[in-house]
């Protein structure tokens, strides 16, 4: 039997943090400037977080089970072994699905009532 | 933080007051993720630098002022809340200890006959029995319901709706129970003792039934089985007793022997789970001051 961990209930509707973290950790396991320039750079430049939003994020994300820190780090060689890895745990993949299913839904109402295309 | 040899000064001395200003947060936080923070803006101030110069250095700055203040006041605010569940965890851990004991007591006290001076059954010791059951009961039903609080709080998100339903129902019926007995102690009349005794058998029915959603989630840290060995027997006995009547026609009499062992095992389950919750709490306070 196969036992998946429900997803707390506080996790979703996701913070704006959250979801972008989640998204650029989507594609592979990642240190906490990568994880800053891949939001920036997923957002146009519209969403810059601070090391204080970010931490803070992955702190409660880390409580919350939706990623995990990762126990290998890379070669010292090729990055500074004092970075801390992060990834996505089995439950944050499914809480990003979640929430971007929820997200496409919103747009779909957007996109009934003809707001995307200015015709409203 | 290593210095680099070419740093610029204005790279140093950012990271510098950087590190200073990581002191408004609590300090938890800050050994947890002060030094990744650090490194991180360092390489936010290095980017800034190479791309804007000091108008962009000027502006990350004022990014993360804001950041920091915002962030800052977050952390300390969820600090406190999170203090307060553990205190509450702790405490109500006690309140099911306690409270299975008091129920238990005041059972006990109850068992006792009415205190006569004259007669040459009564004891001393009944005077005060007398006195203390129904204080002792609704005391102990009251405490109950603040130990399902704090199992509901506590394990209510990981055991699902029908969980935190049982968990709820559990807490309220023992409230309504403690009223009936209240309301007992001042007049013997039927619907008190309704309120009371149905109360007191929906409030470990509630207990039960969130034993039953735990074995299915485990969600307690271990002793998974310990909600029904707790709760089970009262909601059973007045099934059983119910069931008599209907048969016999009139109201089974059970020896006292029989309701002190069950008594006495419900006591050991509710002290099993509230020492869970207690030891529980104290893991969250290692968890706490780790992240």
């Amino acid at each position: 039997m196969t036992f998946t961990s429900p997803i707390p209930d506080d996790v979703l509707p996701m913070t704006p943090a959250m979801f972008n973290i989640l998204l650029a950790l989507a594609d592979g396991e990642k240190h906490g400037y990568a994880i800053m320039l891949e939001v920036e750079a997923n957002t146009q430049g519209v969403v810059k977080m601070g090391p204080g939003t970010l931490y803070g994020s992955i702190k409660r994300m880390l409580a919350s089970g939706l990623i995990e820190e990762c126990a290998e780090r890379p070669d010292p060689a090729l990055d500074d072994e004092r970075r801390r890895y992060y990834r996505l745990s089995g439950m944050g993949q499914r809480a990003l699905r979640l929430e971007a299913e929820r997200l496409e839904r919103q747009v779909s109402v957007a996109r009934f009532k003809h707001i995307l295309d200015g015709t409203s | 933080m290593e210095k680099t040899p070419n740093a610029p000064r204005a790279l140093i001395l950012s990271t510098r007051v950087y590190q200073a200003l990581l002191a408004v947060y609590p300090s938890e936080f800050r050994q947890a993720y002060g030094s990744p923070m650090l490194q991180v803006f360092r390489d936010c101030c290095q980017q800034a630098l190479r791309e804007s110069g000091a108008a962009g250095l000027l502006s990350l700055w004022s990014r993360t002022m804001l950041d920091t203040v915002q962030t800052a006041f977050e952390q300390h605010t969820q600090r406190g809340v999170e203090m307060s569940k553990e205190k509450f965890y702790k405490l109500s851990g006690w309140a099911l200890m306690f409270g299975g004991l008091a129920v238990m007591l005041g059972w006990l006290a109850g068992t006792r006959p009415e205190y006569n001076r004259f007669s040459a059954f009564s004891q001393p010791i009944d005077r005060y029995a007398n006195a203390l059951e129904f204080p002792l009961i609704v005391m102990g039903l009251l405490l109950l319901s603040v130990g399902f609080t704090g199992l509901y709080l506590r394990y209510g998100q990981a055991a699902g709706s029908f969980g935190r339903l049982s968990l709820g129902l559990g807490a309220l019926s023992g409230v309504v129970s403690a009223v009936g007995a209240i309301g007992l102690g001042i007049k013997d009349s039927n619907p008190w003792w309704s309120m009371f005794f149905f109360g007191m058998t929906f409030q470990y029915l509630g207990l039960t039934l969130f034993g039953v959603a735990n074995l299915r989630l485990r969600v307690l840290p271990r002793w998974n089985g310990l909600p029904i060995f707790a709760g089970f027997w009262v909601p059973l006995f007045v099934v059983v007793s119910i069931i008599i009547e209907q048969v016999r026609g009139g109201w089974a009499e059970w020896p006292e022997a029989v309701f002190m062992t069950l008594w006495l095992l419900s006591l050991a389950g509710l002290a099993g789970l509230g020492y869970l919750l207690q030891s529980d709490a104290q893991t969250m306070d290692t968890a706490v001051a780790a992240v």
